[in-house]
């Protein structure tokens, strides 16, 4: 910040130095020694009067009284001006007698209509106006009027009608001089008017490219209205085109004041735009934000200069403070240049130096080193720059943005690539660990295989082996069983021995009622004979059943004949085993319950592993007893199993029940798994249940189910259907 | 003298009937016949002293016959009948445990009449010398 400051002081005092080298303005008469190539202007020691009258172009009137103008500053006479806008300026003008000798030429330069008189006669005529005030203007362009100094003597009097433009505020006019007199030196007068007539095609020329980028930067935004830039810029450039044509055109033909002003004004702030703006994009690309530093500088530039101009008009002040925020502008665009080289983006940094080069040329203008016309050169080429720099910028953002996608699309696609690669692999790796897996499963699959037959082997073994024990309890029972028919038979038959010898006695004795009394006991004996042998025959064939396999074949089954007869044989088979074995056997029949399908000998193993069981729950409780009672005392324990059927609706329910040891409620739903048994090792295969399980539920359709009270009772529930 | 049989099997008495028929008809023996140890100690509690032998199966639904022979004994002193009994296991085992519980005498089915007459014999000379 410090160096910017002594910098601008520099600058300011370097101006004010340069005023210094202008004319004396006190003088009323205008001295003019020398000629410099480029011209004085005729400025100061004017005298002004509003109005009009011919008299004044007298070279003779007296114009002591009229007030003092200054060309340059139009706040000086403006204000003066009355309805008509109609004025007089007189100066007096001594020209050195060296000068004499050489050509030189007038360049007058106004808005609005002129007409200059020299010794009482026009010598030149520029725009139309009467009495009325102005009724054309007409721009010479810095034509040059050959001014022969030598007309009469040394002192020349000047006497110029002018006819203003009629514009409020006032200022407005003050934007371009509106009257303004040069002397120049012919040759050179000419060759700047060559260049003047120039200029408009260059600005012409300016103009159409300003267009021409602006529309190509609105359709560049229609294709990517993400840029919202491109628009900003199109739109700039169409305004920044158009004006100076509106501009040129609008100082032609017939003046409006004050859109000509506006329109000025328009134009000059559109320039502080541009500059103002390049700075801003530089900025963002070299430091990626704007300083505060440079929002202030802008908006000085923009708002106070615009503020200032309109409130002061063009002051001095307002002009050296132009210069001092122009020069300030350009040294942080040069900062911020040498920032971007160093930054090695090259481009960025040729946008910044423009400015600073247009701002040098200006500098070196108002030095007076470098002629105006050059000026213009650098003011078009720094147009040229703007709009460039512009280009270049958007066009290398959107390469670096292309580079960058394209960058990235490679980046994706080799990331893809290597993504397919691994993806490929992981394949791979899943495919060989899936078939590792798969024949581990065969393998061990195979294995549990073997064993799943090993198991059912060794199953159907254990089946085949309970049955064979279960066979070979009820032999015992049974063998029991045929002893009492056969006991009757033997017993009967020797009576009835006994008693035909009797009624061989009795005939012999000729007692005929004696010997048929005694037949009929013979007869009943026979009877009997032959009932128990038919008992006997029943109980073998019985036997064989079970012995048989069973078929599966169902067969019309008595139920109740059924459950009384293997309960009878559970009941001599345990006692057979065991001498001190003895229970209370109660049935309860139902003599609805007729006969079913049902496969005899399986229903009977059923029957017999239920009776069987509660058998062995009321025996052993009763040894429990026994041996925990301490005196000799009864146990009041009365083992008892319980028979009873039952018909109901579409079924027949048989129900076992013993109040024995009862079956623990933990182990109640357990009880019919396979190998699940209470009893000691070797006194049971635990497969009697689980192989009643199956033959009710399987075989039959039926169900069976299992009620206890541990330590009271267990009571076990066959339901078969009738219809199976 | 009156003989209590006590068996499940009820053509027990028709074979009993006919076995003693001359015992029966000289009135020489008389013959009651229960079905169950129940019904036995029913009929002892109502004619008390009554029957001096009772025969007794051991195999029988709800009390059987040891359990009988132990209620007999305790309930019946004076006199004590004399009790036998007859059963189809006819193994040491059971005959020790009938002897331990009291019993007089122990028979194995079938039944041997003619050695049952034979030990009744003795009996009646030993209960009543007189007759």
């Amino acid at each position: 910040m410090k160096a910017y400051v002594s910098f601008a002081i520099f600058c300011l005092s370097i101006l004010l130095c340069a005023e210094c080298f202008s004319q004396d303005s006190t003088s009323a008469v205008f001295q003019l020694d020398s000629l410099p190539a480029n011209g004085i202007e005729l400025n100061k020691g004017w005298k002004f009067h509003e109005g009009d009258d011919t008299a004044w172009k007298d070279p003779h009137f007296d114009d002591s009284r009229w007030q003092k103008a200054d060309l340059s500053n139009p706040n000086s006479y403006l204000p003066a001006f009355g309805k008509r806008g109609i004025g007089w300026f007189r100066l007096k003008l001594s020209m050195d007698s060296s000068l004499r000798a050489n050509p030189v030429a007038l360049q007058i330069s106004q808005l609005g209509a002129i007409e200059l008189y020299v010794k009482n006669s026009l010598l030149v005529s520029l725009g139309k106006m009467n009495a009325a005030g102005l009724i054309q203007t007409n721009d010479s362009h810095g034509k040059p009027f050959l001014f022969q100094g030598n007309l009469g003597g040394d002192t020349i009097i000047l006497a110029v009608r002018y006819a203003s433009p009629v514009a409020r505020p006032t200022w407005l006019l003050t934007f371009a001089k509106p009257v303004s007199l040069k002397i120049i030196p012919w040759v050179n007068a000419v060759n700047n008017y060559k260049a003047a007539l120039l200029e408009p095609r260059l600005r012409i020329g300016t103009s159409f490219m300003a267009i021409a980028m602006g529309l190509l930067f609105i359709m560049l935004y229609t294709f990517f209205p993400k840029e919202k830039v491109n628009l900003l810029f199109g739109v700039f450039c169409l305004f920044l085109g158009m004006l100076p044509v509106l501009f040129f055109q609008l100082r032609e033909g017939n003046l409006n004041m004050n859109m000509f002003g506006w329109t000025s004004f328009a134009v000059d702030l559109a320039n502080k735009i541009c500059a103002t703006l390049i700075l801003v994009i530089i900025s963002v690309e070299v430091l990626g934000k704007v300083t505060l530093f440079q929002y202030l500088l802008i908006g000085f530039i923009l708002i106070g200069e615009s503020l200032l101009f309109l409130t002061l008009g063009p002051s001095k002040i307002l002009q050296t403070l132009e210069v001092i925020a122009q020069i300030l502008l350009a040294v942080e665009l040069f900062r911020l240049s040498v920032a971007a080289f160093k930054q090695k983006n090259f481009i960025i940094g040729l946008i910044g130096f423009g400015p600073l080069l247009l701002t040098l040329a200006v500098l070196l203008v108002i030095w007076k080193l470098l002629p105006l016309g050059s000026a213009r050169f650098y003011f078009t080429i720094n147009s040229f720059l703007f709009f460039a720099a512009i280009t270049i910028y958007i066009a290398s953002k959107y390469a670096r943005k292309s580079n960058g996608w394209l960058h990235q699309l490679d980046e994706t696609r080799r990331l893809a690539a290597i993504n397919i690669e691994k993806e490929k692999e992981r394949q791979h790796m899943l495919e060989s660990q899936n078939e590792m897996l798969e024949n581990q499963v065969k393998e061990r699959t195979a294995a549990l295989t073997e064993s799943l037959a090993e198991l059912k082997e060794t199953q159907s073994q254990l089946i085949h082996a309970e049955k064979m024990a279960s066979l070979g309890e009820l032999t015992a029972g049974i063998a029991h069983e045929i002893q009492n028919p056969l006991n009757f038979v033997n017993n009967f038959s020797d009576v009835n021995a006994e008693l035909i010898d009797e009624m061989n006695e009795a005939l012999d004795k000729n007692n005929l009622g004696e010997a048929r009394s005694l037949s009929y006991d013979i007869r009943e004996n026979q009877e009997k004979i032959s009932h128990h042998g038919r008992r006997a025959d029943s109980i073998v064939k019985s036997m064989l059943q079970h012995s048989r396999a069973s078929t599966g074949q169902k067969e019309s089954t008595d139920i109740n004949a059924l459950a009384d007869e293997y309960l009878r044989l559970s009941y001599h088979g345990l006692r057979a085993k065991d001498k001190l074995f003895n229970a209370t056997l109660i049935t309860d029949l139902d003599s609805t319950v007729g006969e079913i399908m049902a496969v005899p000998q399986d229903m009977g193993r059923v029957l017999l592993n239920l009776f069987n069981n509660a058998f062995y729950s009321v025996f052993q409780k009763k040894i429990n007893l026994e041996q925990k009672k301490a005196t000799d005392q009864p146990i009041g324990y009365e083992p008892t199993v319980w028979l009873s059927t039952t018909s109901k609706k579409d079924a027949v329910e048989i129900c076992i029940r013993d109040n024995g040891l009862g079956v623990p409620q933990k182990i109640l739903d357990k009880i019919f798994q396979p190998f699940f048994t209470s009893k000691p090792v070797g006194h049971g295969t635990g497969l009697g249940l689980s192989l009643s399980y199956d033959i009710v539920t399987q075989e039959h359709g039926g169900t069976l189910k299992a009620n206890s009270v541990e330590g009271e009772y267990a009571e076990f529930i066959i339901t078969l259907p009738i219809e199976p | 003298m009156k003989i209590l049989v006590v068996d499940d099997e009820r053509d027990i008495q028709t074979l009993f009937e006919q076995r003693f028929r001359k015992e029966i008809r000289s009135g020489e023996m008389n013959f009651v016949f229960t079905y169950s140890g129940e019904e036995a100690l029913t009929y002892l509690t109502q004619h008390v002293s009554e029957a001096v032998l009772i025969l007794s199966d051991i195999n029988m639904p709800g009390m059987n016959g040891f359990e009988l022979l132990k209620q007999i004994k305790a309930k019946f002193e004076s006199p004590p009948p004399i009790v036998m009994m007859i059963t189809a296991y006819g193994d040491s085992e059971n005959y020790k445990l009938a002897m331990s519980l009291g019993a007089d005498d122990f028979l194995t089915k079938p039944l041997d009449f003619s050695l049952l007459k034979e030990k009744l014999k003795h009996i009646t000379h030993d209960q009543d010398p007189g007759s």
